[in-house]
């Protein structure tokens, strides 16, 4: 009835178990602490990161295609590898103006493609992606395909058009019709 | 009704509430949706903040659905209607006229009419050259302030300068501006946030509205876009690195690292001619050059347009010119004519002038040039010096040697050195300029005999026109009239008449004219010459004059030169002066020595002047000497003086005619012309040792 306490009790008899549980725990805590290149490499990342993104503002502002492209596949490729943390608005943004960078260099393809991409990243994106895939697709010569990226635009700013002077429903209509009777329109 | 009326007091409570809740509420939305257009994080773009208007500078940002009511800087009404205004826009020539279309929408200065794409491309004119909204009415009106600015003002300045901004494009597209070019074709996504441009006048679907009355509805200004789009762009590169990108579906401006339009360079213009002092006689090889600092001129000047090159004298009449096809290099081109000589001298403008073509701007520069003559001396088979002691009143060595002894003339100066010089030596305590020394040895001048011909100031040194100098001491010159006999043969103001004496050559006849107090009494004896004809010096007469005063020598003295009877018939003529030497213009030889010593150590006379009207009348220093003395003197002998006034103004030294010149005559020293009693009468034999000076 006054023996001893159970935790005393308990220790008594796993005694072996414990001292185990406290030295994993301890080692745990000391690798832990002697694990620099853990917080290193995170650093050097976000700090990579960082600059990369320093980078592409001063790349965008000077409308340097070339720039653009590499830094925001290094951007990209650093996000698919874990090293980056970008959330899918800004990597959508990145997808666009790489995409639009593409068609300036006249890489037509891999426009299209990272404009579809953003999309896919972000549905905020939809418009501007649209609107490049329809440059990029009409410098393709693809004039029939453009037809459907025309109805979604028209559908987009019939709902909510973000930037009314970038197109209009109207304005859309009126190139579908052009379109339809094989007629160009002004890109 | 009780009831009732509690209902009704609750209601108005409730309604209260709701009231002054949602008008907590409303100023944050409000200041949200006002912070997403113009602020978060805040920016400047053209010197405005972001929602002031580009020309007012009001705030031009409404609330509400309108917030951004004219979204497109331009609009394109034929086209298609929202939209397209630049689309077409591949060239510079496209663009321009574009832009120009727009703007002259409103009109022309003085007369404008509000008009929504004149307003627009001004804008973009304006920011283009760097115009800040801010410096728009000073730079528009020349008022350093003007409040409030309209849009008047904007469309001026860019009406005023749209030359310069139609260059401006044209050298970007053309590759003309180092590190600057255009992309016309750009596709660029515009992230959300991104700096846009807007009116703050509002534009239908597919027409213009009406604006209001307030200042600032006619305003543009910079606003942030809440989404992003994708949008073709004509994008100027900067050489800086910075751009200024248009939207072509809208012309809208974009913010953001925007860097005006780098100015073209400006061109530098230049006259250069030849030679490099002319003289009235002397055609005048003028150069017009102009540098544009580019290659525009070699591609925009048309082959037919000429350079006027002009000389126009003093009272701007044009006195010569010529329209001349230019010669172009990369960057230059370049006219010359050859101007007529001008016949007259003066102050003359050299004009080279470029007329407009096309858009390439007048331009016009200029040079002036002193066209006068240029008479010059010259000395044969002698030497030269000055600033040397002389010796005053028996006292050799009496006057200070003169540091600022120098020699004067005009010099064709390199390649050819001909023009003032002496075809041997030349000793100064100051200068040599523009006199040559060693003419006779080419090789040798313009500083081979020059004392000294050491320092800097060579040809070449410090200065291309003296040539030697500086020397740093001088031996005296004699006091020849302390050589004067015991007694005066004359007293006073004497006319010479001639008085040589033929009968007895070599027989030294001597003059002495002393003041009326006697020896060095007053001085007020003078020696003038009878008639006009020339004073012919006999064959072996030896005459020396000594005058206690000025002399006024009026006509030639002439030696014979033509010695028949040999050493013995070399005739010798001195005039020996303690005073001035005044030779008057008209005088054209003088043979013989001329000496005029000062009268005492620190007087200011023993001057001679070789232009004078008379005694004491040396002719001035000014423009008429021109007219006064411009007859040729020619000396066969010496002039010794404390100054030497080289005043004739004969002829020019393009025309190599002397105004003076010595020529230092084996009679002026065979014949002993100083009496020197050791000598005798002839010499028993000559020879010439080197140095040859």
């Amino acid at each position: 009835m006054f023996g001893p306490e159970p935790w005393t009790r308990w220790y008594r008899r796993h005694k072996f178990l414990a001292i185990a549980c406290i030295l994993i725990i301890a080692g745990g805590l000391i690798f832990w602490y002697l694990k620099p290149n853990g917080n290193g490499d995170a650093a050097t990342n976000k700090a990579e990161q960082h600059t990369l993104q320093v980078s592409l503002t001063t790349a965008l502002n000077e409308a340097n295609d070339k720039q653009i492209v590499s830094i925001t596949n290094r951007l990209i490729n650093g996000e698919k590898q874990g090293r980056f943390q970008i959330d899918n608005a800004t990597l959508s943004g990145y997808y666009l103006v790489l995409a639009s960078s593409d068609v300036n260099l006249n890489n037509y393809a891999d426009a299209v493609t990272a404009y579809d991409t953003a999309q896919k990243l972000d549905s905020s994106s939809q418009f501007a992606a649209l609107q490049g895939e329809l440059i990029a697709k009409y410098k393709l010569g693809q004039r029939q395909q453009l037809i459907p990226l025309l109805e979604q635009l028209k559908a987009a700013a019939k709902k909510n058009n973000p930037d009314q002077q970038s197109g209009t429903p109207a304005q859309y209509q009126y190139d579908i019709e052009r379109l339809q009777h094989n007629q160009e329109i002004n890109l | 009704m009780k009831s009732t009326l509690k209902l009704l007091q609750t209601f108005g409570l409730l309604l209260f509430m709701f009231v002054f809740v949602f008008g907590l509420l409303r100023p944050d939305y409000a200041s949200a949706a006002r912070a997403d257009h113009c602020a978060t994080p805040a920016f400047n773009v053209f010197g405005r903040a972001g929602c002031d208007g580009y020309f007012t500078n009001n705030d031009s940002y409404d609330a509400g659905s309108d917030s951004v009511p004219g979204w497109d800087i331009l609009i394109d009404a034929t086209n298609n209607a929202d939209g397209g205004a630049l689309i077409n826009v591949t060239t510079a020539g496209q663009f321009i006229n574009t832009l120009k279309g727009y703007l002259n929408q409103a009109g022309s200065v003085g007369s404008l009419s509000y008009d929504y794409n004149a307003i627009g491309a001004a804008f973009i004119i304006d920011g283009m050259l760097g115009e800040d909204g801010g410096d728009l009415c000073p730079d528009t009106t020349g008022n350093p302030v003007t409040n409030p600015c309209t849009w008047q003002d904007g469309v001026t300045y860019a009406m005023n300068n749209e030359a310069l901004w139609a260059i401006t494009v044209r050298d970007y597209a053309g590759g003309f501006i180092t590190g600057a070019s255009v992309n016309w074709n750009a596709t660029q996504t515009l992230a959300v946030g991104a700096i846009d441009s807007t009116h703050d006048c509002g534009v239908g679907n597919t027409q213009l509205i009406n604006c209001g009355a307030a200042p600032d509805d006619k305003d543009l200004s910079f606003r942030r876009n809440t989404a992003s789009v994708t949008v073709p762009m004509i994008v100027f590169h900067n050489p800086d690195g910075s751009t200024f990108r248009i939207r072509k579906d809208c012309g809208n401006v974009i913010g953001g690292n925007n860097g005006p339009l780098s100015p073209p360079p400006q061109p530098t213009c230049n006259v250069t001619f030849t030679p490099a002092r002319p003289d009235p006689s002397t055609p005048i090889a003028i150069t017009g050059t102009v540098d544009y600092r580019d290659n525009r001129a070699t591609t925009l000047i048309n082959d037919g347009v000429n350079m006027t090159i002009s000389v126009i004298n003093s009272g701007g009449t044009t006195v010569s010119s010529n329209n001349v096809a230019m010669t172009r290099t990369a960057t230059v081109v370049t006219g010359n004519y050859t101007a007529p000589a001008t016949g007259s001298a003066g102050a003359f403008t050299l004009k080279a002038s470029i007329p407009q073509d096309g858009a390439i701007p007048p331009e016009s520069c200029q040079t002036t040039v002193t066209i006068a003559r240029m008479p010059y001396f010259s000395v044969d088979g002698g030497d030269v010096s000055a600033g040397e002691s002389m010796g005053v009143g028996g006292t050799e060595c009496a006057t200070r040697q003169d540091g600022y002894g120098s020699i004067t003339g005009w010099n064709e100066e390199a390649p050819t050195y001909a023009g003032s010089g002496t075809q041997y030596a030349a000793f100064a305590m100051d200068l040599l300029q523009d006199f040559a020394t060693a003419q006779s040895t080419a090789a040798s001048a313009p500083a081979g005999l020059s004392f000294s011909n050491t320092m800097g100031n060579s040809p070449g040194g410090a200065g291309d026109d003296t040539y030697g100098g500086l020397l740093g001491s001088e031996p005296c010159i004699p006091d020849y009239y302390s050589a004067h006999p015991s007694n005066p043969s004359h007293f006073g103001a004497h006319v010479y008449n001639g008085l040589q004496d033929s009968a007895n050559p070599g027989t030294y006849k001597t003059i002495y004219i002393e003041g009326t107090g006697g020896p060095n009494g007053p001085n007020d004896a003078s020696l003038t010459f009878s008639g006009v004809n020339a004073l012919n010096i006999q064959d072996g007469a030896r005459e020396i004059i000594y005058v206690d005063g000025n002399v006024y020598i009026s006509k030639n003295i002439l030696y014979s030169d033509n010695y028949t009877g040999g050493l013995v018939d070399l005739p010798s003529f001195t005039i020996i002066a303690r005073g001035n030497i005044y030779i008057d213009n008209s005088v054209s030889e003088l043979d013989g020595w001329y000496i005029a010593e000062p009268s005492s150590p620190t007087s200011t006379d023993g001057v001679i002047y070789t232009c004078a009207s008379g005694l004491g009348s040396p002719a001035p220093l000014d423009r008429t000497l021109a007219s006064n003395c411009n007859n040729q003197l020619k000396v066969y002998g010496s002039f010794v003086g404390r100054q030497i006034w080289l005043e004739r103004t004969f002829s020019t030294l393009s025309s190599g005619n002397r105004a003076e010149r010595f020529y230092f005559t084996p009679e002026t020293w065979l014949a002993n012309p100083l009496g020197d009693s050791s000598l005798g009468t002839t010499y028993d034999s000559v020879t010439t040792l080197p140095p040859s000076l």
